[in-house]
């Protein structure tokens, strides 16, 4: 499981991070193609919008997670005892768990209303969205079960990514 | 819910104006609280949000949800080759009050439709000028919705969607040449005509939205004489959103003459191109909208909508279109009384 | 209770929850949807749940974030900034506490390819800061300089915080872009100017640095630091133009910091992961505090918090309501991170700024210049955390907050000028158009 849900998180952080270069490509051929060709790629912004950015910022959840690179106040937590910094670790997660949860749970409801009226957003050319609103629930419920193992097994249910720094 | 800004025209009149109204009618037993700007739900979710109960009532642009209300974007497309933008704004009301397979679309997303408006007619805004239909050939022209996307191609120029944001920018830097938009985006809010330099004021069609869409437990939950007085209250801000419109198109381009744009006329071939383009967009709609948005024929919709609009455009042929009472009181006399505010929506 | 009176509660949930470390996305969001509940009953807070996440992060706008992103991790990971560094040295070398000028002089270059002022501050901190250490700089100038002059590339466009700010109150980001330099430029200035008179008159803060470079190393740093000014160029001058969206000034920023990463022969695949993986991570960790702000902001509307705060205002001039406006970002600058801060006061305060007239872009910089000085200012100060993060046990954090001071106290001389010469801002973007 915990084997698993290692795969599962790099596999996502990396389509994540690919799309990256994704994003930067498509959108250089769109500037040249306009300046060069006077011939824009057209849906550039609507598939920027709908798929790059939406892989980009759900996908790499569970990698977030699992390096805590989630932004946090730590004003108050540097000054307490040990103890009390465990104890504050494990509600955190768990309010961040709930949150995750809820966020993962209507998403899916909101990606199958998509999927069932085959959604899609006109600009020059219709493009179909239905399938990147999945993205959300799968990161969603993947840094969910991040969470959950480290909180239920600790150390051992904890999933490691490359140690480099998360600074933004 | 509004997602524009308090000051806009779809805001001011049938919102911010509309609350004023019917909490004075009723000596405010009936208040409504405006979220603009988005600030409750983003506009693409304004239809989600009323059904969930999020808002009572909203404004609805059917465009942004396409995959959910397939037929009222239907009769959008064919706003396209609508002759009168007052006329246009009635009858799509009528019809969505009234067509039974448009009111069961706005039912099954939760919402009751009573009553829509029109833009102004969309006109080009250019830097270089455009007269005749060569004139578009190989220019880089932004396009909203797949009637001026087609017809900017058929003219052998380049459709481009940006967002409406960045047009004032890209009209100064020439990565548009033109954009497809009504005249009041000239001096409100966009200020193009502090770039542009040529306006063209062939009439390239309207858009319509739905300017309230109500809640249904909410609608249903009111007393008759409530619903009489939010129906009232509907027809004057319908009419006085399109007399601000029609008000604010005259100032724009009398203002925009003044500040040295060049206003100009179409060429007879233009015309007739855009006639000939919109005789075709009629023949095709039904067929591309069962095959593209998935509904079934729609022909008599279509045909609806046409004979509802020749129809206002004589009730509004001589009316005074500066004088908002006078616009109501024809809309009222030919629709609004006609409902009953005891069923209506209620069953 | 009273909305109004849950909407408190909210505020004061909020805090709780941020101080027992749960992220400030999670606390806003969770917040955000059982304070709805409370209010307004189930079915809506699940609705305004549901309408939010897709919509607000699906936006052709907030992509620049990424590539103003990956651009800065490719600079750094190419090693671009430490030739930037290099080459300011040797120009500045001899002014008394000339490496601490330096940082900020390659800070400001730098924060001109980057849209993070973290990423900025992060980047320098593991190539100054050893160096002035080793020359025996005061510890609290060296972090400090390192700490203020990273928050330049915030006012300095391409800029995170700038594009946040336009998304919320509805503006041109090219022309809030246009209107940072001349304000980056006179702060880098004058923390050039203070770090030189402090050095003079004590010049045990920091003893004469002797350069030991030879001339052939100085024409290799030259070399080695000329291409990254080159995009910078390009970037801006995109902008500027207005050739470019912001978005497509980031993806062209982008591709020619790979591409001169790969004329280095600096750019390899496990650099290339690096880069990618930290951008996407870190455009995840911002876009869920935005997500978390923008689900809290129609928590607080609906609690018609912002009706109450703008009764607070009620009958003071546009002047006032400036200044009042920027003594309280400057309190909440103190503990809270800076995107937070925008989103959850800027729907409050933009119909505000409507009724009295004021001019979004000049407020946005006054705006943005407030979060700077937030980015650093005790007890919550990302840029400090993320300096003390890279160095470790070499300087407390007592030490870095105490040499921040002399930069707040510049920074807070700086927004004064701003507001009381609006031209300052205006004059460039007015350049831009001819009307405006
Ligand atoms: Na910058
Ligand atoms: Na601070």
């Amino acid at each position: 499981m915990v084997k698993l849900t290692e795969k599962l998180t790099h596999l996502l952080g990396w389509i994540a991070g690919v799309t990256v270069l994704l994003m930067m490509f498509h959108v250089m051929i769109d500037v040249i193609g306009k300046y060069a060709f006077n011939a824009p790629l057209p849906g550039t912004a609507e598939v920027v919008a709908a798929y790059y950015m939406i892989a980009c910022v759900f996908l790499p959840l569970a990698w977030v997670e699992a390096a805590g690179g989630s932004i946090v106040v730590e004003v108050v937590y540097e000054k307490v005892p040990p103890r009390a910094q465990a104890v504050m670790l494990r509600l955190a997660d768990m309010v961040s768990v709930v949150y995750y949860a809820i966020l993962g749970w209507f998403s899916w409801g909101v990606a199958t209303h998509a999927w069932r009226i085959n959604e899609t957003v006109d600009g020059i050319w219709r493009i179909t969205t239905w399938p990147a609103k999945f993205l959300l629930p799968f990161g969603f419920f993947l840094a969910v079960v991040v969470i959950l193992l480290r909180l239920v097994l600790g150390d051992r249910g904890r999933i490691r990514t490359a140690a480099h720094a998360l600074d933004i | 819910t509004n997602w524009m800004a308090p000051a806009h025209i779809l805001n001011e009149f049938p919102y911010q104006q509309f609350a004023k109204d019917v909490a004075e009618a009723t000596d405010g037993a009936m208040e409504f609280e405006i979220y603009s700007s988005g600030a409750l739900v983003p506009a693409p979710t304004t239809m989600q949000g009323i059904a969930d109960g999020v808002a009572q009532l909203g404004i609805v642009y059917p465009p942004y949800t396409p995959s959910e209300l397939p037929l009222n974007n239907t009769v959008n497309d064919l706003a396209f080759v609508a002759k009168d933008d007052l006329a246009a704004a009635f009858a799509w009301t009528e019809l969505a009050l009234t067509n039974e397979k448009i009111r069961a679309e706005w039912a099954r997303n939760g919402g009751i439709f009573l009553g829509g408006y029109s833009t102004p007619f969309y006109n080009f805004i250019c830097m270089g000028e455009i007269v005749s239909p060569k004139d578009v050939a190989g220019k880089k022209v932004r396009v909203a919705g797949t009637a001026q996307t087609e017809w900017i191609q058929s003219l052998g120029g380049v459709p481009v969607s940006v967002p409406i944001a960045d047009v004032y920018s890209g009209l100064e830097r020439g990565s548009i040449d033109c954009t497809l938009s009504d005249a009041t985006n000239l001096d409100k809010g966009n200020k193009f005509w502090e770039v542009a330099k040529t306006v063209n004021v062939l009439p390239q069609g309207v858009v319509l939205g739905a300017t309230y869409v109500f809640n249904k437990d909410f609608w249903a939950g009111l007393e008759p004489a409530q619903r009489r007085v939010l129906l009232d209250n509907i027809a004057l801000g319908l009419a006085r959103s399109q007399v601000a419109y029609h008000v604010g198109v005259e100032a724009a381009l009398a203002g925009s003459a003044e500040r040295g744009l060049k206003i100009g006329e179409p060429t007879q071939e233009l015309q007739d191109t855009l006639a000939a383009f919109q005789a075709q967009v009629v023949e095709k709609l039904p067929a591309k909208a069962v095959a593209e948005r998935g509904i079934e024929d729609p022909t008599d919709v279509l045909e609806e909508f046409v004979a509802l609009e020749e129809k206002w455009r004589a009730l509004v042929a001589d009316v005074d279109r500066t004088d908002a009472d006078a616009v109501a009181a024809i809309l009222k006399a030919n629709l609004y009384d006609k409902i009953d505010e005891n069923t209506f929506g209620v069953e | 209770m009273e909305r109004l009176e849950i909407g408190l509660a909210g505020v004061a949930a909020i805090l709780l929850l941020i101080g027992i470390r749960v992220p400030i996305g999670v606390a806003m969001g969770s917040t955000a949807f059982f304070g709805i509940w409370a209010m307004m009953g189930l079915k809506p807070a699940i609705g305004i749940t549901k309408a939010i996440p897709f919509n607000l992060i699906g936006d052709w706008n907030l992509s620049a974030i990424p590539m103003f992103l990956f651009m800065g991790f490719v600079a750094v990971e190419a090693r671009l900034t430490r030739g930037l560094f290099g080459a300011a040295r040797i120009f500045l070398a001899r002014i008394p506490g000339g490496l601490a000028s330096s940082t900020v002089f390659a800070s400001a270059l730098f924060g001109a390819a980057s849209g993070s002022s973290v990423a900025t501050s992060a980047a320098f901190s593991r190539i100054a800061v050893p160096e002035m250490l080793d020359s025996k700089y005061n510890p609290g100038l060296a972090t400090g300089a390192v700490a203020a002059s990273g928050t330049l590339a915030a006012l300095i466009p391409p800029s995170v915080l700038m594009i946040v700010y336009c998304l919320l109150v509805d503006t041109s980001i090219n022309t809030l872009f246009m209107a940072g330099v001349i304000p980056g430029i006179l702060t880098a200035t004058a923390f050039i100017l203070m770090i030189t008179t402090r050095c003079m008159l004590n010049p045990g803060l920091a003893p004469r640095y002797v350069d030991h470079t030879t001339r052939a190393e100085k024409i290799a740093l030259l070399r080695d630091a000329w291409p990254l000014p080159l995009v910078t160029f390009i970037v801006m001058g995109g902008i500027f133009t207005g050739a470019f969206t912001a978005t497509e000034s980031g993806a062209v920023g982008a591709f020619l910091a790979c591409l001169i990463a790969l004329a280095r022969g600096r750019m390899n695949l496990a650099m290339l992961k690096r880069s990618i993986i930290d951008t996407a991570a870190g455009t995840s960790a911002i876009f869920m505090i935005v997500l978390g702000a923008a689900l809290f902001a129609r928590f607080i509307a609906l609690a018609t918090i912002p009706t109450w705060v703008m009764g607070f205002f009620d009958g003071y001039s546009a002047m006032t309501v400036v200044i009042l406006i920027c003594i309280i970002l400057v309190l909440m600058g103190t503990f809270m991170e800076e995107i937070s801060i925008m989103l959850l006061t800027m729907p409050v305060l933009a119909p505000l700024l409507a009724q009295h007239g004021i001019d979004l872009i000049w407020f946005g910089i006054l705006v943005i210049k407030l979060m700077t000085i937030g980015l650093i200012s005790p007890p919550v100060g990302m840029n400090v955390f993320v300096i003390k993060t890279s160095l470790g046990n070499r300087v407390t954090l007592n030490q870095i907050f105490g040499g921040v001071t002399w930069f707040i106290m510049v920074d807070l001389l700086v927004l004064a000028a701003l507001i009381a010469f609006p031209q300052i801002s205006l004059w460039l973007p007015g350049m831009m158009t001819t009307t405006r």
